[in-house]
C-alpha cells in the first residue's frame, strides 16, 4: 500500500526565461560578446554566478529518493529542442538543450554538481549557425562531452551540416572550442546521434548521414519506396580527441528506412571504452533488421545479426526498429528490441525481443545468443500496441526492460541465465516514451510518459528498492503541458537524471528530475580472532554511491556508536564485553538514503580466565582454570596454595594440605590472548 | 552588502519577470484549405477568410473551372462564388458575403465589358448571372457594388457605373483583394480605373445617372444597403482645409486621379482600396497627395506622380477629409501650423518642424520626385492595410526613413515594412513604427534586401503579416525569433507579434520546424538561385481574433500530399501550383499537472541486540568500577562476592554456622563467600553507563593485603516486557599503598583534630 502524499517541494528558483536573458552573454553583430545588462550590474556573469548560487541553494530533501522536479530553463518560446542527459557514476551530470539566442538556435548545458542543477551555459559559443541535433555523455569528475550538428556550407541551395564536439573538463567552467567530428553529415536530416560515454571518459557517437534523401534521384535501387541512403557511422573519443571510425554499416548499397526517432541508431559503452552499437538495416530480403557491432576503442569488430529472421519455423518479413542497448561493466550487452507484425507473421502480435552478446572474454562471446520474445503476455493479437523498449543491465548481468504494451507499462526482469519475470507497473502511458534505470542491488527506476488524474500530462516515476520497497510519483514542471523528448542518465549505481522537455515547441521548459539509489553495497573489514577491547578497529571502504558526500556509523550489536569522518573506527574498549560482536557499518547519503552493510563478528577477549577454588575432602582444595573466549594459555599458570607449596603449567590442580588451617591461594593465570591475571582466594581446611 | 542586495534584488525581479508565461507567435501545422473532398485546385491566389474563420474565400480553377470560391474550412465543402474572371475576393465576417472584380455581368444593370466589383449572398443559390423577366422570379445572389446612385435602391434597380475607355475589358471598377469589404458585408471600396459616371464634377445631386465626366482612379465606398456610392477620395480644398465641393454642394473628384496608377489594369494582384472591417474607414495608395490633403508650398507632393499612402474616414460624412499617412511632410501637424514653414528643411532632418518621417527626394529638374513608394507596378503589395477600425495603417515604402539614418547603397529598390497610428494628436514621425529592416545594400543579396511582396493586418492591429524572400531581419524590436533559413528560397510567410515585439516565421515545411518551403525546380548551376522573387507565400488575411492566418504559397512541402505543382513552370501562367493555406496561432495555458511524491522507504532497521556488554576496572581507592553497555531502558544491579577470612566478631555472630562452629572450635579462621560490594542504577535509554563498586565497610581492609580482594561481580539487568540479563566479570578490589598511605594520613588528621 503506497501512501500518497505530496512533499513540501523546496524554494525553487525560478530560472526561467530570465536565465539567459540576464545572464547569458549573446554575440553581438560584430563578432564580439556583449552582456545584455552590462552597463548596469557590470557584468553578466556575475548575475549568472548568482543564478548559480540561487539554483545550488536548492537543497534536495534529505531522505527522498524521488526528487521533485527542477525546471531547468522556461518554458520560453525561446527553447526549440531537448537533446539528453547524461549522469557519471560520482553523480556529477548534465543535461543539453537547444534553445534560441537572437533567433539562432544554440546549444546550452546545464551542469548537475554535488545535488544540484547549475545555471546554463552556451556550448556553442564560437558558433555563428543554427545547432541541431545536441547528445551529452559525462565523466566522473564532472566532465561532460556534447556533440550537436550545425551547418556551415551550403550545397546546390542546400545546407551542408558538420558534427561538433566539445568537452567541459573537470573543475572547468566553461566548454573548450568546438572540434570537428564529421565535416559532411549533409543537411543533418535523421542524424540522430546517440552518444555513450564512460565514466572514465570515453565516448563513442554514433549519427546517420543521409546521402540520398526521399525523392532524390539514386542509382541505388530502393528496397522500399521512401527509402534513403544513409551511412551509420561512429566517432571516437578516447578523452582527448576524436577519431571518425566512418560508417560502419553493413552494406552501403541498400536502401535504408527513413530515418525516424525510432529507428535511429543507438550505442552503449562500458568503462574500458569498449562499445558495441546497435543499428536497423535491410537484409538482403528487404527487411529491416536489427544488427550490432562491437567497437574496441577506433576498431571495429563484425557485423553480427540481433534480430531475428524467423520464428516457429517460419520467416520473419517484417520490419524491426526501436533498438535499445546497454552494455554490462564487464563488457556484455543487451539488446531490446521491437518486431512489428503484418497479416501473415509468424508472430501473434507485435512483440519487444531480446538478445544478449556474452562478454567479448567469454567463450561465447563472439555471437548473439538468441533473440527471444521477452514478455509473451501481450493482448491485442496483431492489433496490439508494443512502445519501444528501454533496457538496461547491471555489473551482474542483471537486465530491467520498460516498455508500453497495449498502453501499460511493464517492466521485464532477468539477467543472463533467463527472465525472472515481469512487473506490471501503473498508471498508464501517455505516450511511448520511457527510461528505466538498473539498481545493482536489485529493483530500479521506470520513468514513462503519463497523466494525472484529470488528463493533464505528467511524468510517472516508479523506484522499485532492492529490498522491495517501491516508491511512486507523479511529476511535471511549473507550468506543465505535454511531455516531449525524454531521456535518462544513469549513474550504473541505481541512480538516474531523467530530463525532458515539456511544453509544446515555443512554450516549452526544461525540466529535470533526479531518481537517487541508496549506497551500494560496500566492504567492512574487522580484526579476526580474539582482540583485546582496546585495540579493535573496524574500517571499511568507502560505499559507491552518486550522491556524496556519505557519512559513516559504526553499528555494533544494532546500536549505532558515534563514527566520526573516516573510513576506520576504533572501538571503545569500554562496555566492550568479552564475546562474540555484530559489527556493521551504516553509510548515510546527501539524500538521507542509506545502506547498512552485511554483518561481520568481532570476538573480544577482555578478561582473564576464571579460576574456580573449591574444597574437596578432608584437607584437599582443588583449583580449575578456565576460560571461555580465547581459551587457557596453561603454561602460564601458576598456583601458590599458601602453605608453601605451589605448581604450575596446567588448568587443573589439586592439592592436600598437610594440616587445618587458613590459607590464601594464589593463582596467576593468562589466556592464550595473553590477559594476565591474578586471583588470591582465602581457604580453610580443618 | 547593499550592493550586493540589489544584484540580488534586481535578480529576483528579473527572475519573477521571466516567470511570466511566453506570449510570442508559435503557429501549428498548416492545412491546405484549396481542396474539397475530392480533388485539389489546380491553382489557388488571394485567399481571404472570414472573420469567424469559418470560410476562406479564394480564386483559381477548381477541376479546370476559374473563378472566385468559397470554402468551409472544417468541412472541406467548396462553392463556387462566381465563375470566370471573377478575382481578388474579399470576405465579411461571417462568411456569407464575398466581394470579387469581375468582366462577368452578373446583373441585369450591368451591361458594360468593363471589370466590376460585385458581392454575392453566399445564403442564397446562383444559377448564372441573374437576368431581369424570368419566368420563376429568383432572388439574386449578385449585388453590384461599382453602381450608379439611384432613387431606388433595390438590388434590380442596381446599374453599373458607365466608363469611358478605349480598353473596356481591362478598365472600369476594380476592389482590393482581402479588404474591400466590410465585416457586416454592407459596405465595399472600390477604385474605377476609367472614367467613369462616379462623381461628374457638375452633377446636380447625390441620385445621377450621367455620362462619364469623372476622371479614373478615384476611389468610392458603395452602401449596399443604402444603394448609395459615395466618392471617398474627394478633391481638397486648401482654403477650408475640406474636401472640395460643386455647387450642389457634392464633394468633387481628383482631377488627375487619386489613386496611384501603377496596377490600374484588370487583372492585377493589387488593386483598389483598403476598407477597414467596421466600413469606416478607407485607405489607398495615393498620387496627386497635394490635391487631396493639406501640403507645403514647396512640397515634393505637389508632384502629380508623387505617392503616399491617404487615409479618410468616410464614415465622419463628406466633410471628412483626407489625411496623409505618413510622408516626407507633416504639414497638417500642429508644430507645422504654428511654425510658419514652407519648404522642408534640406538636407532633412527630424528637427524639422514640418518634415515627415521619409526622405522623399527633392524636386530637381529632369528627375521625376519619389514618394515613399517608387517601386512601381505591381511588384509588390502597394496598398496601405487597415486594423478593423481603420486607427492602424500597415503599408510598404521604400523611402529613406530619416530615423535610420544613412541606408545601403541601392537601399530603394527594396521596402520595408511599417505601421502607422492614425490617432489625432500624433505627429506623422510619433505615429510611425518600422517593422522591418534591410541589413545590405549588397545587389543580389536576397536574404538581407529582398523585397517585403504583400502583408496584411489583424483586426486589433498588432499582428502584422507579410511575406518576403528576406531571411535576416536585424531589427531587435520586433526581434526575430525563429531559426532563419541557410540560404534564402521562396518567399515565406513573416507574423510580427507587436504586443511581443517578436517577428516569427509562419511557413515551414511540414517536416520540420525549420524546413524552408520548397518546390520542384530543375537543378540550376552552383550559386545561382533556383526560386524566382514571385514564388513563394502571399496574400495574408487574419480572423477576427488574429489567431488563424490564410495565406497563398506555390510552395509544395507546407502540408503533406500537396500534389499540383506544375513540373513545368510558366511565369505567365497562373498554373504555378499555388495553394491556399490557414494555419492557426497557438495559445499556450499553463496546464499545472497535479504532482505527488509518495513517502520514501525507510532506511534499513536497526534493532540493538539485547545483551550487556561489561568492563571493569580496579581503582587505585579500592573501588572497582564497571562500564556496562545496556541493551535500552531498565535497571541494573550489580554484586561482587568473594571469599573473605571471618574475623571473631563475625565469627561469633555466624557461630550458627556450621563452618564457624568447626572453625571456631579447631582455631581456624573461617572463610565465607561474602557479598562484599554492591551498586544499582536505573537507566532510562539504553548505551553506556558507569557503575561504582566500593567495599562495604566490613571488607575495606581487605583491599588493603597484598593481591586485593579477588571477587566476581554478578550482573542483573531488568527491563520490563524483556528477558532478564545476567552476566559476570572477575574483578580485584585492591587499595594501592600510596593510596593507602594517603588514607592514613586523613584519618590520623581527623583524629588529631577530634582532639
Amino acid at each position: 500500500m503506497i501512501v500518497v502524499k505530496q512533499l513540501p517541494r523546496p524554494p525553487l528558483i525560478d530560472c526561467r526565461t530570465p536565465i539567459p536573458a540576464v545572464s547569458s552573454v549573446i554575440p553581438a553583430r560584430d563578432g564580439r560578446d556583449r552582456d545584455h545588462l552590462g552597463g548596469l550590474f557590470g557584468r553578466g556573469t556575475l548575475l549568472l554566478g548568482l543564478c548559480a548560487i540561487l539554483l545550488a541553494l536548492q537543497a534536495r530533501p534529505a531522505g527522498a529518493v524521488i526528487m521533485p522536479p527542477v525546471t531547468i530553463d522556461g518554458p520560453s518560446e525561446e527553447i526549440v529542442g531537448f537533446g539528453g542527459v547524461a549522469m557519471a557514476s560520482d553523480g556529477t551530470g548534465g543535461l543539453v538543450y537547444l534553445k534560441r539566442v537572437e533567433g539562432v538556435a544554440h546549444v546550452f548545458v546545464s551542469r548537475y554538481v554535488g545535488g544540484q542543477w547549475l545555471a546554463p551555459i552556451r556550448v556553442d559559443t564560437e558558433e555563428p549557425f543554427a545547432a541541431s541535433w545536441p547528445r551529452i555523455g559525462a565523466a566522473n569528475g564532472g566532465e561532460l562531452v556534447v556533440v550537436w550538428a550545425t551547418a556551415f556550407a551550403t550545397e546546390r541551395s542546400r545546407p551542408v551540416d558538420e558534427l561538433l564536439g566539445a568537452t567541459l573538463g573537470p573543475g572547468s567552467a566553461s566548454f573548450g572550442p568546438a572540434i570537428i567530428i564529421d565535416p559532411d553529415i549533409r543537411d543533418g536530416t535523421g542524424t540522430s546521434p546517440e552518444l555513450a560515454m564512460s565514466s572514465t571518459g570515453q565516448a563513442d557517437v554514433v549519427y546517420r548521414v543521409v546521402t540520398v534523401g526521399a525523392g532524390q534521384r539514386t542509382t541505388i535501387p530502393l528496397l522500399r519506396p521512401g527509402d534513403v541512403i544513409e551511412d551509420v557511422r561512429v566517432a571516437h573519443f578516447n578523452g582527448g580527441r576524436w577519431a571518425r571510425l566512418g560508417a560502419i554499416n553493413r552494406n552501403g548499397g541498400v536502401s535504408m528506412r527513413p530515418p525516424t526517432q525510432t529507428n535511429a541508431p543507438q550505442i552503449a559503452i562500458g568503462p574500458t571504452g569498449n562499445a558495441v552499437v546497435v543499428w536497423q538495416e535491410p537484409d538482403i530480403e528487404g527487411v529491416a533488421r536489427i544488427w550490432a557491432r562491437r567497437v574496441f576503442g577506433t576498431s571495429l569488430d563484425y557485423v553480427l545479426p540481433v534480430s531475428a529472421a524467423s520464428f516457429a519455423g517460419r520467416p520473419i518479413g517484417d520490419d524491426a526498429d526501436a533498438p535499445s542497448v546497454s552494455m554490462s561493466r564487464i563488457g556484455q550487452a543487451e539488446v531490446a528490441y521491437r518486431q512489428g507484425v503484418t497479416p501473415g507473421s509468424p508472430l501473434p502480435g507485435p512483440r519487444i525481443f531480446l538478445n544478449t552478446l556474452p562478454d567479448g572474454e567469454s567463450a561465447d562471446g563472439s555471437q548473439f545468443s538468441g533473440a527471444a520474445i521477452v514478455d509473451p503476455e501481450v493482448s491485442g493479437g496483431m492489433s496490439a500496441s508494443v512502445g519501444p523498449p528501454s533496457i538496461d543491465v547491471d555489473e551482474k548481468q542483471d537486465i530491467r526492460l520498460l516498455y508500453d504494451s497495449n498502453g501499460t507499462p511493464r517492466v521485464i526482469q532477468g539477467n543472463d541465465l533467463g527472465l525472472a519475470g515481469t512487473l506490471t507497473l501503473g498508471p498508464p502511458f501517455a505516450g511511448s516514451a520511457s527510461a528505466s534505470v538498473m539498481n545493482p542491488a536489485g529493483g530500479g527506476v521506470s520513468a514513462w510518459q503519463s497523466a494525472d488524474p484529470h488528463g493533464h500530462p505528467a511524468l510517472a516515476v516508479r523506484e522499485d528498492f532492492p529490498e522491495g520497497a517501491v516508491q511512486t510519483a507523479l511529476l511535471s514542471g511549473g507550468a506543465g503541458g505535454e511531455i516531449g523528448e525524454l531521456a535518462v542518465g544513469r549513474s550504473g549505481l541505481g541512480d538516474g537524471l531523467v530530463g525532458f522537455r515539456q511544453g509544446p515547441l515555443g512554450n516549452a521548459a526544461i525540466v529535470a528530475i533526479e531518481v537517487s539509489a541508496p549506497p551500494a553495497q560496500f566492504v567492512i573489514n574487522v580484526p579476526k580472532g580474539w582482540q583485546r577491547p582496546s585495540v579493535v578497529t573496524v574500517s571499511w571502504q568507502e560505499a559507491p554511491s552518486a550522491n556524496p558526500p556519505l557519512s559513516y556509523r559504526v553499528v555494533l550489536d544494532g546500536r549505532a556508536l558515534p563514527t566520526a569522518g573516516g573510513f576506520a573506527l576504533r572501538l571503545n574498549p569500554r562496555g566492550l564485553g568479552s564475546g562474540r560482536h555484530a559489527v556493521q557499518v551504516l553509510a548515510t547519503d546527501a539524500t538521507g538514503q542509506a545502506t547498512l552493510s552485511a554483518p561481520s563478528t568481532v570476538m573480544i577477549d577482555g578478561v582473564p580466565p576464571r579460576v574456580r577454588i573449591s574444597r574437596r575432602g578432608g584437607h584437599a582444595v582443588s583449583v580449575r582454570v578456565t576460560d571461555a573466549y580465547s581459551g587457557v594459555d596453561t603454561h602460564a599458570i601458576s598456583v601458590s596454595f599458601g602453605d608453601g607449596s605451589s605448581a604450575r603449567g596446567r588448568a587443573r590442580f589439586t592439592h592436600r594440605y598437610a594440616r587445618s588451617g587458613t590459607y590464601r591461594i594464589s593463582v596467576h593465570v593468562r589466556s592464550k590472548l595473553g590477559i594476565p591475571g591474578t586471583i588470591h582466594e582465602w581457604v580453610s581446611v580443618r | 552588502m547593499r550592493r550586493l542586495s540589489t544584484i540580488c534584488s534586481a535578480a529576483t525581479v528579473a527572475l519573477l519577470a521571466g516567470a511570466a508565461p511566453a506570449g510570442a507567435d508559435v503557429f501549428g501545422p498548416i492545412s491546405l484549405v484549396s481542396t474539397n473532398a475530392l480533388q485539389q485546385a489546380d491553382y489557388a491566389h488571394d485567399p481571404a477568410i472570414s472573420g469567424d474563420g469559418r470560410y476562406v474565400a479564394f480564386d483559381g480553377s477548381l477541376g479546370g473551372v476559374t473563378g472566385v470560391w468559397r470554402r468551409e474550412v472544417s468541412s472541406k465543402t467548396v462553392e463556387q462564388v462566381a465563375g470566370g474572371d471573377a478575382t481578388l475576393p474579399s470576405i465579411s465576417q461571417d462568411g456569407r458575403y464575398v466581394s470579387f472584380t469581375t468582366t462577368e455581368q452578373l446583373v441585369p444593370g450591368d451591361g458594360n465589358a468593363s471589370p466590376d466589383v460585385y458581392v454575392r449572398d453566399m445564403s442564397l443559390p446562383a444559377f448564372g448571372p441573374c437576368k431581369a423577366g424570368e419566368e420563376v422570379p429568383r432572388p439574386c445572389p449578385y449585388r453590384l457594388a461599382s453602381a450608379v446612385n439611384k432613387p431606388e435602391g433595390a438590388p434590380s434597380s442596381e446599374e453599373a457605373l458607365s466608363y469611358q475607355t478605349s480598353e473596356p475589358t481591362r478598365y472600369g471598377s476594380v476592389a482590393a483583394g482581402r479588404s474591400a469589404l466590410s465585416a457586416d458585408g454592407r459596405y465595399v471600396a472600390f477604385v474605377t480605373t476609367a472614367v467613369s459616371n462616379l462623381a461628374n464634377p457638375n452633377r446636380a445631386g447625390s441620385e445621377t445617372v450621367e455620362t462619364p465626366e469623372t476622371p479614373a482612379l478615384q476611389v468610392a465606398v458603395r452602401d449596399l444597403l443604402a444603394g448609395h456610392t459615395e466618392l471617398a477620395s474627394p478633391l481638397y480644398e486648401p482654403a477650408t482645409g475640406s474636401p472640395a465641393q460643386n455647387a450642389a454642394g457634392l464633394d468633387l473628384p481628383v482631377p488627375g486621379g487619386a489613386v496611384y496608377s501603377g496596377a490600374a489594369a484588370f487583372p492585377s494582384a493589387f488593386q483598389g482600396a483598403s476598407l477597414s472591417a467596421d466600413g469606416s474607414t478607407v485607405a489607398w495608395l495615393g498620387e496627386s497627395i497635394s490635391a487631396q490633403a493639406a501640403a507645403l508650398p514647396s512640397d515634393n507632393a505637389r508632384v502629380a506622380t508623387y505617392t503616399e499612402p491617404l487615409w479618410r474616414r468616410v464614415a465622419d460624412g463628406p466633410h471628412a477629409i483626407t489625411r496623409r499617412v505618413t510622408g516626407g511632410s507633416d504639414p497638417a501637424s500642429a508644430q507645422c501650423a504654428t511654425s510658419g514653414e514652407t519648404q522642408l528643411v534640406q538636407p532633412r532632418t527630424l528637427a524639422d518642424p514640418c518634415g515627415g518621417p521619409f526622405d522623399t527626394k527633392p524636386i530637381e529638374p529632369g528627375t521625376p520626385p519619389e514618394g515613399v513608394w517608387t517601386l512601381g507596378n505591381a511588384s509588390n503589395d502597394f496598398l496601405p492595410r487597415l486594423s478593423a477600425d481603420g486607427s492602424k495603417v500597415a503599408f510598404l515604402a521604400n523611402a529613406r526613413l530619416i530615423a535610420g539614418g544613412e541606408e545601403f547603397n541601392h537601399a530603394e529598390a527594396s521596402d520595408d515594412l511599417y505601421l502607422a497610428d492614425m490617432r489625432a494628436g500624433l505627429t506623422r514621425t510619433q505615429a510611425l513604427r518600422r517593422l522591418t529592416a534591410i541589413a545590405s545594400g549588397e545587389v543580389g543579396d536576397v536574404a538581407r534586401n529582398a523585397p517585403i511582396f504583400d502583408l496584411g493586418i489583424s483586426p486589433d492591429g498588432n499582428q502584422v503579416a507579410f511575406s518576403s524572400r528576406r531571411t535576416v531581419f536585424p531589427l531587435g524590436s520586433p526581434a526575430f525569433v525563429s531559426v532563419p533559413a541557410a540560404v534564402p528560397g521562396m518567399r515565406e510567410l513573416y507574423s510580427a507579434d507587436l504586443a511581443n515585439d517578436t517577428l516569427t516565421r509562419v511557413t515551414r515545411g511540414f517536416e520540420r520546424e525549420t524546413q524552408a518551403s520548397e518546390e520542384p525546380h530543375g537543378e540550376v548551376p552552383a550559386g545561382e538561385d533556383p526560386y524566382s522573387a514571385q514564388e513563394g507565400a502571399a496574400s495574408v488575411s487574419f480572423t477576427s481574433n488574429g489567431a488563424t492566418l490564410a495565406f497563398a504559397s506555390s510552395a509544395s512541402n507546407l502540408v503533406y500530399g500537396d500534389g499540383n505543382a506544375p513540373k513545368v513552370k510558366n511565369g505567365n501562367s497562373p498554373i504555378d501550383g499555388s495553394d491556399a493555406f490557414v494555419v492557426s496561432r497557438e495559445v499556450f495555458a499553463p496546464t499545472p499537472t497535479e504532482g505527488s511524491i509518495s513517502s520514501a522507504p525507510a532506511g534499513p532497521a536497526i534493532t540493538p541486540l539485547w545483551r550487556l556488554g561489561v568492563t571493569a576496572a580496579s581503582r587505585p581507592d579500592g573501588s572497582v568500577v564497571l562500564y556496562v553497555t545496556l541493551p535500552g531502558a531498565g535497571r541494573l544491579q550489580a554484586a561482587a562476592r568473594g571469599s573473605v577470612p571471618l574475623s571473631a566478631r563475625s565469627a561469633r555472630r555466624s557461630k550458627r554456622s556450621r563452618a564457624g562452629r568447626r572453625a571456631s572450635t579447631r582455631g581456624v579462621t573461617p572463610v565465607a563467600v561474602r557479598t562484599v560490594a554492591t551498586s544499582a542504577v536505573g537507566s532510562s535509554a539504553g548505551g553506556s553507563i558507569t557503575l561504582t563498586l566500593r567495599l562495604a565497610r566490613a571488607f575495606t581492609s581487605l583491599a588493603d593485603q597484598r593481591g586485593g580482594l579477588s571477587s566476581t561481580v554478578n550482573l542483573t539487568f531488568t527491563a520490563a516486557g524483556q528477558a532478564t540479563l545476567h552476566d559476570s566479570i572477575p574483578v580485584t578490589f585492591q587499595r594501592t599503598a600510596h593510596a593507602a598511605r594517603h588514607r592514613s594520613r586523613t584519618s590520623k588528621a581527623g583524629k588529631r583534630r577530634s582532639r
